[in-house]
């Protein structure tokens, strides 16, 4: 279904060499909600349909469709505003680009330096 | 009205940076959703004059957030509600928020703010995203909404992570029940003061009660005590979330004239206990929960005991379009007396209510989606005599159908 496997990545400046897999989930489901070095993370989910569906099943174990309702029954209930959502990977790297603290996914061939690859460990 | 001055506040904090609202990476976020139902039962009316149908089931939100400082955020909702005579119809502030979150394990918010209550009480009011048009009455009594929705004062809460055996979200919090003085809820109260007065007046003046005026000026339901907890373990087991709540309570009602209550309602503990488990395609859910309560008008004691309740739901996923529920759900008044041999004046089947549902949800896309259910259901409790005037029928049934928009 997938062309591509997703990784995960953030601004090319960010110093953070990788995180888990545990980290991963916890920051993009809002429950851990600074980097290592105390910054709050800006989390962006790429919309882009394959990258979407790839992330939210292998990384947050869910499928698009609860990833959406977890988020808005955060938002609705007053226990969190919404991430960032972007369609499309240009617009997410442009993002990461000029948000130091960003956090997203990619498809592996849409890499370019304006990124830096997060290595998850299991 | 305090809290609808702090909304428009928050309003004028937000409308200069609306233009940016929806552009990338901006903290601020305005959203809402729209809801149009119709709701049509038979024997008995459900939550308006369903029998002959009714469209007076309609929902409006309008969500507003602002964060600022990194750790600060203040946020509120406006709601419009209108279902038959259970609703206030007019706006009200949903919730309004001024929160402080320092770290993942520890925040804090002051204002208005959901009560937690099983899985579901913080978003029962945007029903498009649960599976259903209707949370399980057993346990999310639509009769009783106004009282458990929510509070003034503040909570505190975080998620602490145990790592591989998973982690935990918690709230504890303390205030006052916020009683609309548009609800059902307060119109059934005072509709039984007035009755209680007019008992009275009947009776010769020397065996009145002195402690009743001759006639009802005013009337309000206050809460004195509220506090409670709830916990969410997730990821024990992948897929798995457990959760208990607990809260205790206490309102009195005042009539002018009168130094002390005439009554008063202790809540000595309301808890749920909740799992859900996703499997894939499968979502399973069950929650029980029990209330004990006293309930004194004039040191009448009219209800004494833990109620109980419970249910189990399976959702199904077919694919990005198309979901299905099934449903079966119980409520008994009192726990020990599952037949209603122990309620005097009322019939015996206003002692329990039983429910079996299923329903179908199709989403055209993740903004709008339409849902259908039918429900059959035996026993009369849960306030469906306020109704039904004319009497109400032991077995009964209804259909909703729901059609969702959100932005």
């Amino acid at each position: 279904m997938f062309a591509q496997p997703c990784v995960v990545v953030a601004n090319a400046s960010k110093q953070i060499d990788g995180l888990t897999a545990y980290e991963v989930e916890r920051i993009f489901l809002g429950k851990m909600k600074r980097w290592p070095d105390g910054r709050v993370v800006d989390v962006v989910y790429n919309e882009e349909k394959a990258s979407q569906i790839a992330f939210s099943e292998h990384y947050l174990n869910r499928s698009w469709r609860q990833v959406a309702t977890y988020w808005r029954k955060k938002l609705y209930s007053g226990r969190s505003m919404l991430p960032v959502f972007i369609d499309g990977h240009e617009q997410v790297k442009e993002y990461l680009a000029s948000h130091p603290d960003a956090i997203s996914y990619l498809d592996s061939d849409e890499l370019d330096p304006r990124v830096k690859v997060i290595k998850v460990e299991p | 009205m305090r809290w609808i001055s702090l909304y428009v506040l928050i309003i004028l904090v937000v409308i200069p940076h609306v233009a940016c609202a929806l552009s990338f990476g901006s903290n601020v976020q305005v959203h809402g959703f729209l809801s149009q139902g119709y709701l049509k039962s038979s024997n008995n009316n459900f939550l308006a004059a369903s029998r002959s149908g009714s469209e007076e089931f309609t929902e409006v939100a309008l969500n507003t957030n602002l964060s600022f400082w990194q750790d600060f955020r203040i946020g509120g909702q406006l709601f419009y509600r209108n279902l038959g005579d259970y609703s206030e119809d007019e706006v009200v502030v949903d919730w309004v928020i001024l929160e402080y979150q320092p770290f993942d394990s520890l925040g804090v918010q002051v204002g208005k703010c959901k009560m937690p209550h099983g899985f579901y009480n913080a978003t029962r009011d945007s029903s498009f995203l649960q599976p259903m048009i209707f949370l399980p009455q057993s346990i999310y009594d639509e009769s009783r909404r106004d009282a458990n929705l929510a509070f003034d004062g503040a909570v505190v809460y975080g998620n602490i992570s145990f790592g591989r055996f998973g982690d935990i979200d918690y709230h504890l919090f303390a205030g006052e029940s916020d009683f609309p003085e548009q609800s059902m809820l307060a119109y059934k109260n005072e509709e039984s003061v007035a009755a209680l007065i007019d008992r009275n007046n009947q009776l010769p003046l020397n065996k009145r009660d002195p402690r009743l005026p001759s006639t009802l000026n005013s009337f309000e339901r206050n809460s004195e005590d509220l506090y409670g907890g709830a916990m969410v373990i997730n990821g024990l087991i992948s897929g798995l979330r457990l959760g208990a709540t607990l809260h205790h309570s206490k309102s009195v009602i005042k009539v002018r004239g009168l130094s002390e209550p005439i009554g008063e309602t202790v809540t000595h503990s309301k808890y749920v206990l909740s799992a859900e488990y996703r499997y894939r395609n499968w979502m399973f859910v069950a929650e029980y929960g029990q209330t004990d309560r006293t309930s004194l008008m004039l040191d009448k004691v009219s209800i004494d005991g833990p109620s109980q309740s419970w249910y189990a739901m399976i959702y199904y996923t077919l694919n990005e379009s198309w979901s299905f529920s099934l449903l079966y759900d119980e409520f008994y008044r009192l726990k020990h007396d599952h037949h209603g041999d122990d309620l005097s004046k009322t019939p015996a089947e206003s002692g329990w209510r039983k429910d079996i549902g299923v329903g179908g949800r199709y989403d055209f896309n993740e903004h709008c989606n339409l849902k259908a259910e039918y429900h059959y259901v035996d026993g009369t409790a849960m306030q469906l005599s306020v109704v039904n005037p004319d009497g109400v029928a032991r077995y009964w049934s209804y259909v909703a159908v729901k059609l969702s928009v959100s932005f």
